[in-house]
């Protein structure tokens, strides 16, 4: 870490000495290590550590960008060079601005030591009960294709020619399995995770068993016959659908008119029941973080408030063009990447029942369990979606037999509107966004059932 | 990229706790990437990636470490570390790296013009062009969004076969985007065409037409109505159309989901699983092709591999770990994303070849059903072949004839079925380019085929 405080400052140093009128260095750390297991045994081992550091500074007025993962003097010209030539191709009015700092910081710890010292034994036989545990629930289950168990840790390093200078170390784990069951001619296959910081809370016996018990649970699936349902989309599978349409809460989209919710903040856009939430402070979740890309201090904020549309998220640059604060959500899809916004613990608002209780309130419908193909079967700019779904059917209040082969459509923006009730099991996704199982008063279904 | 002397002695360090084999990949990539949206270039940004990744095995079993700290010290004690991991309490067996043989390589992809040789004006205004057309189009565009990317990958792969090889490779691609609104709708149209070239593919490209394209695709589906839901016959054209094949069949034929059992195409070699008017062949030796390479990531030369012929299944594409597993030849298919990834089978140029149908046949032999004249993406669960596919530029036949244009269509199905329901091949093969994103990171592939009737498919839509 000392020869990087050196390269650091010598880098800024040499920034400005060649006409940058300040400059930001921006370093991210990251190191794991994942243990997979197939038949009993280790069949894979995977140990990394890798940085990279982002130079930003301002040249002739604009924001000039460059990235290197040779942090070494030799790159140093190099890095300079290509911020200078990048900086000058560039049009917009508005430019990216370094940050001072914040007041203050919040205090959060996202770093868990009794974690790191979770011997590799320890995760060699976490890994191995869980792939074993799988296996044994159901002789139909004839392979745990990926059973990893994973340890990380990252750091996050800002410092630029105005003193800021702030880092923030956190550490995670993750374990999940993927099962398969095979029964005549049908395979399916079920998947269950765990992400967190404290090891104890980690049960690998149970995470293999329920892969298995939705790979099961799902055999014998029929398609159903096209027409309007009542849905229940399970938690999981809601945070990746809201995920996959948040960029209409972004300030950067509204600005650039990508986002239908320009010009819509404080009224009505969603179900009164409905609420979603930013908080880069949730602990429960591995992304928690004091402060975002830019060193603004992060905090909690309202999206959606009883179904009204509180906030756009802001990085400083969209802030200053509406002429309100930044909420603390300038982002970086990685240390290249330049400064955008993105959400960074997005979760929607858990309800007071259960998601049995939900299920009896649908009476008969469809339970989704999961959703495939969102990258492409959904337009995030019209809202438009049609997507490959997998489930169950409710009857009388309770789930029945699986479905397959459906998709569902609809618009977003109508589904937001159509939100009856949440359920109280909030859970995030392995993409980072929480949900309740949510229940959505109509969608169309598409399906080749008689 | 580092010296024979060092890549040795990590070698033999990794060797040390009985592994059998060992490799050490190591690359060096300039990468720039301009972003301009609505005719303002927003984004430019380049740099370095620079690491490098170890393999162990044992028998089946495989440890990977990398980093991007290149130092002596780090690099033996990464190997040290990793060697460890093989957990191997008697070693009688240690390999010795001693015999380097340098790998000739024979470069089939001729780079005229290094793109880092040229300045960024330049690109900055190519992306002006096909803004300008886009917008000049039709006054529903309301936005544009165009990108360049190019890079430069230096590799060196070295293993305890005494493999040296050393290659450099040239990609560049740009990408149009264009979107067309009413006041409630808003669709898009775009295309993103790519090359292993120098900057010499963008001079001899019409960009104009790039963005005129990408336009047409958006203002058409934008004047679309919603598509029908159901069964019925779809007609895939070419091009981009191929990804259905990429998904749903080619994921499938790679040795990743093979070796493990994971796969529908087990234990199906010399079968047919596919209808005979179906060839499928993945060449990673094309000429300046996307998804091309003189050689792979393990240091093999790329081959073409012909996976179905005329409906029988002939070949896998198999990586070294997985060729152990299921005791077959490599095939030149092993990529990765970076040294942040160990390598695994991937497609290169994935394509159904020509057929004997002239394309306007096809389409005079169908009565009702779906045209799908450009294909989105989608994706694909390997283990059940289970597949779906958004239509980016759909329309309804009628009597023979392409009638309205539809938008909203998804197409859902398996696709161990599909490749049996391909009733006619059409004769207008085509290839367009993409990044497949799997296990061993994302990586540039070429998909393709001419027109093909599928006899029925589930089409998800809204109506």
């Amino acid at each position: 870490m000392n020869n990087i405080k050196d390269f650091t400052k010598k880098l800024l140093e040499r920034a400005i000495k060649k006409g940058f009128s300040d400059a930001e260095i921006y370093i991210s750390g990251n190191s794991s290590l994942g243990i997979s297991t197939l038949d009993g045994e280790i069949n894979k081992f995977e140990s990394s550590s890798s940085r990279g550091l982002c130079f930003r500074g301002t040249y002739n007025n604009k924001m000039g960008y460059s990235y290197s993962e040779l942090i070494s003097d030799e790159a140093i010209d190099i890095i300079i060079t290509e911020a200078m030539q990048n900086s000058e191709i560039l049009e917009e009015e508005e430019q990216d601005k370094l940050f001072t700092g914040s007041e203050s910081y919040p205090e959060i710890k996202g770093f868990n030591g009794s974690l790191k010292n979770i011997s590799v034994d320890e995760k060699i036989n976490a890994a191995l009960s869980m792939e074993k545990s799988a296996k044994k629930f159901n002789d139909l289950i004839k392979g745990v294709d990926y059973n990893e168990v994973e340890y990380f840790e990252s750091d996050i390093m800002i410092a630029n020619t105005y003193g800021m200078n702030i880092e923030y170390k956190s550490n995670g784990s993750v374990g999940y399995a993927y099962a398969r069951a095979v029964k005549d001619d049908e395979t399916k296959t079920g998947m269950e995770f765990w992400v967190g910081t404290d090891w104890n809370k980690f049960n690998p016996e149970k995470i293999g068993k329920t892969a298995s018990e939705i790979a099961i649970s799902k055999l014998g699936a029929k398609s159903v016959k096209s027409g309007q349902y009542k849905i229940i989309v399970q938690n999981t599978a809601f945070a990746d659908f809201i995920s996959t349409f948040s960029p209409v809460f972004l300030a950067d989209r509204a600005q650039k008119g990508l986002s239908l919710l320009a010009g819509k903040l404080n009224e009505k856009i969603a179900s009164e029941i409905f609420n979603l939430k930013d908080d880069p402070l949730y602990l429960d979740s591995i992304r928690a973080v004091p402060f975002d890309a830019e060193g603004v201090a992060t905090y909690n904020k309202s999206i959606i408030e009883n179904g009204e549309f509180r906030t756009f998220l802001h990085n400083l640059k969209t802030a200053a063009k509406d002429g309100v604060k930044s909420t603390g959500n300038a982002s970086k899809a990685g240390y290249k990447s330049p400064v955008k916004v993105a959400p960074k613990n997005l979760y929607v608002v858990p309800g007071k029942i259960t998601k049995e209780e939900l299920a009896e309130k649908v009476f008969d419908g469809i339970y989704i369990i999961e959703l495939a193909g969102l990258h492409s079967g959904a337009d995030e700019i019209s809202g438009d979606f049609s997507i490959m779904a997998e489930g169950f059917l409710i009857e009388n209040g309770k789930l029945a037999s699986p479905v397959e082969q459906i998709t569902i459509a609809g618009n977003f923006f109508d589904v937001l509107k159509n939100i009856e009730e949440v359920a109280d099991n909030l859970r995030f996704s392995s993409g980072g966004v929480g949900s309740p199982d949510v229940y959505i008063k109509s969608l169309a279904v598409s399906g080749s059932g008689e | 990229m580092l010296n024979q002397e060092l890549v040795k002695d990590v070698i033999n360090e990794a060797l040390t706790t009985g592994g059998d084999f060992a490799e050490l990949f190591v690359e060096n990539n300039r990468k720039e990437s301009i972003i301009m949206r609505n005719g303002v270039i927003e984004e430019s940004v380049s740099g370095i990636d620079y690491g490098c990744g170890l393999r162990i095995f044992d028998g089946f079993n495989c440890v990977y470490a990398y980093t991007n700290d290149t130092s002596r010290d780090n690099l033996i004690k990464l190997a040290r570390e990793a060697s460890k991991a093989l957990k191997k309490e008697n070693c009688d067996k240690i390999l010795n790296f001693e015999k380097i043989i340098k790998k000739d390589i024979n470069n089939i992809h001729k780079i005229e013009i290094p793109p880092f040789d040229i300045d960024k004006k330049e690109k900055a205004e190519m992306l002006r062009i096909a803004h300008n057309s886009s917008k000049e189009y039709d006054s529903s565009i309301t936005q544009t969004v165009g990108s360049f990317m190019s890079g430069t990958q230096n590799i060196l792969v070295a293993n305890s076969d005494g493999l040296w090889a050393e290659d450099t490779r040239t990609r560049g691609r740009m990408m149009a985007q264009a979107i067309a609104s009413s006041e409630t709708e808003k669709q898009v149209g775009y295309l993103g065409p790519g090359s292993l070239s120098g900057f010499e593919y963008f001079r001899n490209f019409d960009i104009k037409e790039l963005g005129r394209e990408a336009a047409r695709i958006a203002v058409t589906m934008l004047n679309a109505e919603l598509c029908p839901s159901g069964l019925m016959p779809v007609i895939i054209d070419n091009g981009f159309g191929g990804v259905i094949f990429h998904e749903a069949c080619g994921h499938s034929l790679e040795a990743t989901s093979v070796a493990k059992g994971g796969s529908v195409f087990c234990d199906k070699l010399n079968r047919q699983i596919a209808a005979s008017c179906v060839t499928a062949i993945d060449d990673g030796t094309i000429p300046n092709a996307w998804g091309s390479c003189n050689i792979d990531d393990e240091g093999n030369n790329t081959q073409k591999n012909i996976l179905i012929e005329n409906g029988i299944l002939k070949s896998y594409l198999i990586d070294k770990l997985n060729g152990r597993k299921m005791g077959m030849p490599e095939t030149g298919s092993s990529r990765r994303e970076s040294y942040k990834y160990a390598p695994t089978s991937r497609m290169t140029n994935t394509f159904i070849a020509n057929g004997k149908t002239p394309a306007k046949d096809i389409i005079a032999n169908t009565e009702y059903g779906l045209y799908a004249a450009k294909m989105g993406g989608g994706s694909v669960e390997p283990a059940t072949g289970e597949f779906n596919f958004a239509v980016l530029e759909g329309y309804i036949i009628k009597n023979g004839k392409i009638a309205e244009p539809v938008r909203g269509a998804t197409l859902i199905g398996k696709g161990s079925e599909i490749l049996l329901n391909i009733d006619m091949v059409g004769d207008n093969l085509s290839r367009a380019q993409g990044m497949c994103g799997s296990i061993s990171g994302s990586v540039p592939t070429d998909v393709g085929q001419p027109m093909i009737r599928v006899k029925e498919i589930t089409v998800g839509g809204r109506k």
